[in-house]
């Protein structure tokens, strides 16, 4: 047995040592930027306007930060972490995401009610999409077809399709929708309800309401294992993860983690989450086996990270 | 108390100029101040959570005698208003508790885009805060940092409900209570408190 499990590991190491997290620290106007098989900060790069959220562009091996103050994002190069572009988008960015393609950038914008279309390779505005009041968490399914947006002020999902740019649905979920999730196969979509603290859990081919789970205060964002058998929520307020069993819709664990908790997202490669802790200014490494804190991480202050913030 | 001033309005004047920039986000204000006595003398001051006789700004507090997660206390002000406070974590050994407030009574309303907007009777939104004290070389360090919202949601904000409304209050009940705190411990003190805000 002993012999079988080195070459393994061995491999595990190498493969660990792509895994990189991008933390915007929102006070500090910085990226930390960690690799989380060592769970320590490699870089930290400067980017101004109040960072906020982060999307991955694994094909182009880009990291994108929203800048709200500034009104647009910023452009990591994930190889040489240099801060590269600097995009202006409007009003307010906040959520921001990418295709699995890598083809094209979504950004939110919190008072025009709009998301921006972004070419991933000249980085010029595509489209512009209206959508609900305050959009904040966005997520594109896995065949790239449809965008999922948290209209905050509205209470509602919208259901984007990608090829006409139009909505196609928008369903009632909670009080005040912030972080969206979807698991692997693109079934099922979570959404955080920071006013009603529970969890939406929608059907997202057809945004069909399946149920309502009760989790701590003022759930912030959420993360769904590579199974699908667990999501695990941010509550702001309890300075906790709520751990909800996929099966049975039930909250079936809290683990502790630093205060404000607000990004999460998840490693598949590792199979570890990591949270921003807002009020800490550390990242939380989360075993999602055993419920458990492995390691705190000091990032920058404020640190949010909202968004899929992982490469690999 | 001169220097702290110029400070608070130093700080207060950067913020202003950036007011309305963008949409509501958290603040973090940090008020600290160095007490000449043991960290435990000074803990032992403001350990109950359900005792607030050392604020000047606090008129009575209403609660349950428990230092327990959960516990809840209301405080009466002096101008009759009412804050709701629940505690979120208490840490006796590291001289530490949290809480957040779940409730205000209202001053006033005022009309603000063709809508009545009420005024809580501190002016912020979702307020939690941290309340430590340190032991820094057998002196005292007290650490309050509070983190809150301003208490309009909406774009452009009155006046009244804007942040440099919140980081006003917010500063004032802040430096009052440690001011006050540091008189309780050696009233011959000439205590000064900082002031840092970050959003």
């Amino acid at each position: 047995m002993r012999k079988l499990i080195l070459p393994l590991l061995m491999f595990t190491q190498t493969v660990l040592a792509e895994n990189l997290a991008f933390i915007s620290n929102q006070l500090d106007n910085s990226v930390s930027v960690i690799d989380v098989a060592k769970s320590n900060v490699t870089a930290t790069i400067a980017v101004a306007g109040k960072p906020a959220g982060v999307a991955i562009n694994h094909v182009k091996r880009k990291a994108y930060i929203s800048t709200p103050e500034q009104g647009g994002f910023a452009v990591i190069d994930i190889p040489t972490l240099k801060l590269t572009q600097q995009v202006k988008v409007g009003g307010a960015s906040l959520g921001i995401c990418v295709d699995h393609q890598g083809q094209r950038i979504f950004v939110a914008d919190w008072y025009e009610n709009t998301v921006a279309v972004f070419d991933s390779t000249t980085l010029e505005r595509l489209h512009t999409i209206t959508v609900g009041k305050s959009p904040s968490g966005m997520v594109v399914s896995p065949d790239d077809q449809w965008l999922y947006v948290a209209n905050r002020m509205d209470d509602s999902i919208s259901q984007i399709d990608l090829h006409k740019y139009s909505i196609r649905n928008t369903t009632k979920v909670g009080k005040h929708p912030f972080g969206i999730a979807l698991n692997t196969d693109g079934s099922k979509l979570y959404t955080a309800n920071v006013e009603s603290d529970d969890v939406s859990v929608l059907e997202a081919g057809h945004l069909k309401r399946l149920n309502t789970v009760k989790v701590g205060a003022r759930p912030y964002a959420l993360a769904v294992t590579a199974d699908g058998k667990h999501i695990f929520v941010t509550n702001q307020d309890d300075s906790t993860l709520s751990v909800i069993d996929a099966a049975s819709n039930q909250p079936i664990a809290t683990v502790a983690v630093g205060d404000k908790p607000e990004g999460i997202s998840y490693s598949a490669a590792l199979h570890r989450l990591l949270v921003a802790n807002w009020m800490d200014s550390t990242v939380s490494l989360i075993d999602p086996v055993n419920f458990e804190t492995l390691s705190t991480i000091k990032t920058g202050e404020g640190s949010r990270a909202f968004g899929e913030f992982i490469s690999h | 108390m001169k220097k702290t001033a110029l400070l608070v309005s130093a700080v207060l004047l950067m913020f202003s100029g950036m007011v309305n920039a963008h949409g509501p986000v958290r603040a973090k204000l940090t008020a600290t101040i160095q007490i000449d006595a043991p960290a435990a003398k000074v803990w032992e001051i403001i350990k109950n959570y359900d005792d607030m006789s050392w604020h000047p700004s606090i008129k009575s507090v209403k609660g349950n005698g428990s230092n327990q997660k959960g516990a809840v206390r209301t405080l009466t002000l002096a101008n009759g208003g009412t804050i709701t406070e629940e505690l979120k974590a208490y840490e006796d050994s590291k001289m530490t508790y949290k809480y957040k407030i779940t409730e205000m009574s209202s001053v006033g309303t005022i009309k603000h885009s063709g809508q009545d907007e009420s005024l809580p009777v501190l002016p912020v939104g979702n307020y939690a805060a941290e309340l430590q004290v340190n032991d820094k070389g057998g002196k005292a360090e007290v650490e309050w940092v509070a983190t809150y919202y301003r208490a309009y949601v909406n774009n452009n904000p009155p006046a009244e409900l804007n942040e440099e409304a919140a980081d006003k209050a917010v500063t004032n009940v802040l430096t009052t209570g440690l001011n006050a705190l540091a008189k309780k411990v050696n009233p011959s003190a000439s205590p000064s408190v900082q002031i840092d805000i970050k959003r």
